[in-house]
């Protein structure tokens, strides 16, 4: 497996989240692709928490699914503990979160990887890029030896040049056990990249027999389950296991108060910007100092090891502050550690020098996805690798390039985002960043992208037909809801206020009745509406008809933005020669190059007046074109 | 606007009043302004900012005035654009001689406005300021004047800013309920988010009740005298107006078009309206004259009903239907009247709703102007700033219904991510108002205000 003197077309550096979607998507559409880790036992190895989900993070782990990616399926067959976030709240905000054990879902990827047709491993270091001039032709071992591809996408995470902060000491290395790899940043910064650093950290794990889980509250999941794959069956495929819920106290913050000196960050050692939702407990209790307590999730890492990884609580602190403040928390008063928390420093690129297809614009076929772009996250690497892999096969294929837009996907948001706005802290989803929201949710995620996993084929016909016949009893329950008129009867009513709502006072049909807040679908069955159809059938089009209203007006501010979306802006344009532009504008506007006015508006800093200015550059450049085909 | 086409041509215009005066001024701006004004007047080649210099403006080695040039670096300017001042002596002939020179020189005319709109453009002043320069030129009157003047000054856009702040404070309250409803954070309760919202719904509303006063301001307040023919409509109108503007004969029926003059009072305009008497009539001309009048009824600010006290009306009262608050009662000929009428009057007619005027007599005169300043008065709401624009208006409105909508889906108790759709297209309302657009400004506002953790 491991003849380096093949010739692949697609190279990817790094086996994360990202690296695994980019190989996969890229060796199932056919292309000879070549997969290299540092660890080959370590191929989609969770970092940092134990699960895969979360609000708009679950919506870009069902669309990668809807694609043909591998997460969705990886995190249903190891999924320990399962929860529908926000259930309560509207449909579009709702996110799936599961728990995961974290060895079996790396047996599981390793194992898909390792079977993949038209996709090697290999384990080595990459040092550097083949460059001739401006394209990227292939990379260069730590043993000097050379691959060439056409294209190479680099997933490296958080390894780029890492440093591990424990305290005042540090080490090089991107996570426990894994050394930094060094050379590539360095090279792309020497090409002249903006490398920037950033920081993330990582809480203790702890050992279970430790916790006296009495003095804990129990935290289980949900009894029903909402797989994030479609193909994958309604059940549990694992025993489903509790999480528990304690609390730091002011004795905890005290300790960390005392200790702050010895923070790594506090102490100016970390240069790097953390991510503001993902603070360290030193953070938190410095930042609000008003709080008395802050709460930590006690979470198991998997079925079969006894780790327990204590989300909320992520710190730098010396071992010894670690060992003092963690046992003041109830629960953890005799505990043992496993490991102790710490901080990672790493370099990544500013990602507003890659266009939408995720391919750098200085490098020709080279390709970044992940955390090298500033994310953090399993699911935003994860989609970032996907269509990294999907864009650099199709690009090889000569077809259309993947760029999904804003209104479409989470990863449209994401991706747009990324290359618009770039970003100076670790860039996280969350539902408020699309603006169009109410219409990329959960349940219509197939609808939205499973055509394109089609033209991809990376779904199969057989697939998609299943599909379409669900779209089809949709519709035709859609119908049956119509046409189904109740009259203001006796009988009518009493079932009517039996569901808690109000009686009729003229004829209705089932379709207007299933507005009303307190009309579920499955209360419909009394009046003879079918209810024994797939559960996805149901749930979608009791939103679709629920929702209508503002899904309506959604549709609407879709449209009124298509306009500036649609109005294409040259690559080669020269800002300088737009009048009305300010210095800064000119030279965000050329360093990002937006492919359209939409884009353009989305980059701050551009004010109002410079869309206009561009538009009328455009507008004028036009006519004179005109005016020469004339002559 | 044509110009818009061609922002990268320098352009001059006259900037004080055409005509005779004692100092004229002339603008250019744009990037070739220095480059232009040096082929014509001599500055040191060391030119500081804001600084005049005195010297001959010559053109062909011939001088065509003295005068005092004043130089605004690109960015410094009103503009924004490098621009000249050329203060020259007050004389058309002068200052068509300079202008016709820059314009051989490579200046454009400017159009109408051209100025403001480029200080628009780079970012000098948002939208409101920029159209409170045009009714800053434009007002007629002192009010008019001040107002714009505080609106220039930002005063209506500091308005426009605490609403939107105030949303966006509540949009990010919402946004962290969903985004971060796992982290136990303090955010504001529904029912907080509500009281937030109210205020500035109060705040949109009262702006939009400014307008009343906003229009009278920008334009005028307009009186109208209707009632039947004969009754001294004319006779008040032109006492009033202090010109024998409206023919008076004892005939009826003799205004037969809508006589408007103008009369400035305590800062505002004052347009009164003298109408044909409303009568049953088959006279073509009149019956003309009478649906312009009912027209008149319409637009008006403030409706005097002329009724004679010598004789009992036959008016149809049904034609001040919907005008309700615009309408007083006066009754005229107060020396010749029919004390049973009067009487009638005082007693069915609301008291600040109903005076009695003779046309002959100079304290009747008072009581009218009296009513007028009541009505001024009453058009100014508490909020100290005035919208004085259609546009505005507008939007305001739009503004109101999107917050209104926003409040009923908060109450109606479906999920916040509903409310948070309307909300975002109220802010998108008050950007338009200010001439922004919508970026990603929520989320900054949750970092800062809360502990979040993953």
């Amino acid at each position: 497996m491991e003849n380096k003197n093949n010739h692949f077309q697609v190279i990817i550096v790094g086996a994360g989240h990202a690296g695994i979607e980019a190989a996969l998507a890229s060796s199932r559409m056919g292309i000879k692709t070549l997969l290299i880790t540092t660890n080959k036992d370590r191929i989609g190895y969770m970092s940092c928490n134990p699960a895969i989900g979360g609000l708009a993070k679950g919506h870009m782990v069902r669309e990668i699914d809807a694609m043909g990616g591998e997460m969705a399926q990886a995190t249903d067959a190891t999924c320990i503990q399962f929860k529908r976030l926000n259930a309560k709240k509207g449909p579009a905000v709702r996110g799936s979160r599961a728990q995961c054990d974290k060895d079996l879902y790396v047996s599981h990827m390793t194992t898909k990887i390792l079977n993949q047709k038209n996709l090697t491993v290999l384990e080595a270091e990459v040092k550097r890029l083949i460059l001739e001039g401006n394209i990227c032709c292939g990379v260069v071992l730590n043993d000097q030896s050379e691959i060439k591809s056409s294209k190479v996408i680099l997933t490296t995470g958080t390894f780029m040049n890492a440093i591990m902060h424990v305290g005042l000491t540090q080490e090089s290395g991107g996570r426990v056990g894994d050394k930094a790899t060094t050379g590539l940043s360095d090279q792309l910064k020497a090409f002249g990249f903006n490398v920037f650093r950033l920081k993330t950290g990582t809480p203790p794990r702890l050992i279970k027999e430790s916790i006296d889980f009495s003095k804990t509250t129990p935290q289980p999941g949900d009894e029903k389950f909402y797989p994030f794959s479609f193909k994958t069956e309604r059940k549990y495929e694992l025993p489903q296991v509790d999480c528990y819920l304690s609390h730091t106290n002011e004795n905890t913050h005290e300790i960390i108060r005392k200790n702050l000196h010895k923070s790594p960050i506090f102490c100016g050692v970390i240069e790097g910007t953390g991510p503001r939702y993902c603070p360290s407990i030193e953070d938190k209790v410095t930042r609000f100092q008003e709080r008395i307590r802050h709460q930590t999730f006690l979470e198991p890492e998997g079925l079969s090891t006894n780790l327990i990884y204590l989300q909320g609580i992520s710190t730098s602190l010396p071992a010894e502050a670690q060992d003092q403040f963690i046992r003041t928390i109830a629960g953890l008063e005799n505990v043992r550690f496993a490991r102790y928390g710490y901080a990672v420093e790493y370099d990544f690129i500013e990602p507003t020098q890659i266009r939408h297809t995720l391919e750098t614009r200085s490098i020709v076929n080279l390709y970044l996805a992940g955390q090298i772009n500033g994310t953090s996250g399993y699911e935003e690497a994860a989609a970032q690798g996907f269509i990294a892999g999907a864009n650099a096969a199709l690009r090889i294929k000569e077809k259309a390039p993947l760029i999904l837009s804003r209104d479409q996907a989470y990863i449209g948001v994401l991706i747009d985002d990324l290359v618009t706005k770039g970003t100076k802290e670790p860039y996280r989803m969350f539902t408020s960043r699309a603006e169009h929201r109410l219409l990329l949710r959960e349940d219509n995620t197939l609808d939205r992208l499973l055509d394109i996993g089609l033209g991809l084929e990376l779904i199969n016909s057989e697939t998609y037909s299943s599909h379409l016949s669900l779209k089809k009893q949709r519709q035709d329950l859609r119908s049956q809801l119509r046409d189904t008129m109740l009259y203001p009867n006796a009988e009518t009513n009493e079932k009517l206020i039996r569901m808690g709502t109000k009686e009729l006072l003229k004829p209705t049909s089932c379709e207007s009745l299933l507005r009303r807040v307190e009309v579920s679908m499955e209360s419909l069955g009394a009046f003879g509406i079918e209810d024994d159809l797939d559960p996805s059938v149901l749930e979608q089009l009791e939103i679709e008809i629920k929702y209508e209203g503002y899904v309506k007006k959604e549709l609407e501010f879709v449209l009124q933005t298509k306009r500036l979306e649609t109005l294409n802006i040259d690559e080669q344009l020269d800002y300088s020669q737009v009048r009305g532009l300010s210095t800064e504008e000119i030279e965000k506007l050329s360093k990002i190059k937006p492919i359209s006015l939409g884009q353009a508006k989305r980059i701050s800093g551009v004010n109002p007046s410079a869309i206009q200015a561009i538009l009328i550059h455009i507008k004028g450049r036009k006519k004179i074109n005109q005016l020469e085909v004339a002559r | 606007m044509a110009y818009i086409n061609s922002p990268d041509d320098t352009i001059c215009a006259l900037a004080t009043p055409p005509g005779f005066g004692g100092v004229s001024i002339v603008r250019i701006s744009g990037s070739k302004a220095l480059e232009i004004g040096r082929n014509f007047f001599s500055f040191p080649s060391l030119i500081e900012s804001h600084k005049s210099y005195f010297g001959d403006f010559k053109s062909n080695n011939q001088t065509i005035d003295e005068v005092l040039a004043t130089y605004f670096q690109k960015g410094k300017s009103y503009t924004g654009d490098e621009t000249l001042e050329i203060s020259c002596h007050g004389s058309p002939i002068i200052v068509d001689e300079i202008i016709e020179n820059l314009i051989a020189s490579g200046c454009r005319l400017a159009e109408r406005g051209e100025f403001t709109f480029r200080a628009f453009m780079n970012g000098k002043i948002d939208l409101l300021q920029a159209e409170s320069v045009l009714t800053l030129i434009e007002s007629q009157t002192q009010k008019a004047q001040q107002t714009s003047l505080r609106h220039l000054k930002g005063e209506l856009s500091d308005k426009i800013k605490k609403i939107q702040n105030s949303l966006q404070f509540s949009l990010a309250h919402l946004e962290a309920n969903i985004d971060f409803s796992l982290e136990n954070l303090e955010t504001m309760q529904t029912e907080e988010i509500i009281l937030n919202i109210q205020q500035s719904l109060h705040t949109t509303q009262t702006l939009i009740l400014s307008y009343t006063h906003g229009k009278i301001i920008s334009e005028s307040l307009r009186v109208v005298f209707m009632g039947e023919p004969n009754v001294g409509k004319s006779s008040l109108f032109n006492q009033l107006i202090k010109k024998d503007k409206a023919i008076v004969t004892p005939i009826a029926g003799t205004t037969r078009d809508v006589l408007e003059a103008t009369v400035l009072f305590q800062g505002y305009k004052v347009n009164f309206i003298d109408t044909a008497g409303i009568h049953n009539t088959t006279d073509e001309i009149e019956i003309i004259g009478i649906s312009k009048s009912k027209q008149e009824l319409k637009d008006a600010d403030l409706i005097f009903c002329i009724l004679d006290l010598s004789l009992k009306s036959e008016l149809d009262f049904d034609l001040l239907k919907g005008s309700g608050d615009k309408v007083v009662f006066i009754g005229n000929k107060d020396d010749i009247k029919k004390v049973s009428y009067s009487d009638f009057l005082k007693q069915n007619l609301p008291k600040n709703k109903y005076i009695e005027v003779s046309a002959v007599n100079g304290d009747s005169l008072k009581k009218i102007w009296d009513l007028i300043e009541e009505k001024l008065k009453g058009s100014v709401v508490e909020s100290s700033v005035v919208v004085l624009k259609q546009r505005q208006f507008e939007l305001l409105l739009s503004l109101k219904e999107n917050i209104e909508k926003t409040l009923a889906t908060l109450q109606s108790g479906i999920s916040s991510e509903f409310a948070a759709q309307d909300l975002r297209s109220a802010l998108e309302n008050s950007y338009e108002l200010l001439g922004e657009t919508f970026d990603d400004q929520v989320l900054a506002k949750i970092f800062q205000e809360f502990c979040i953790g993953k």
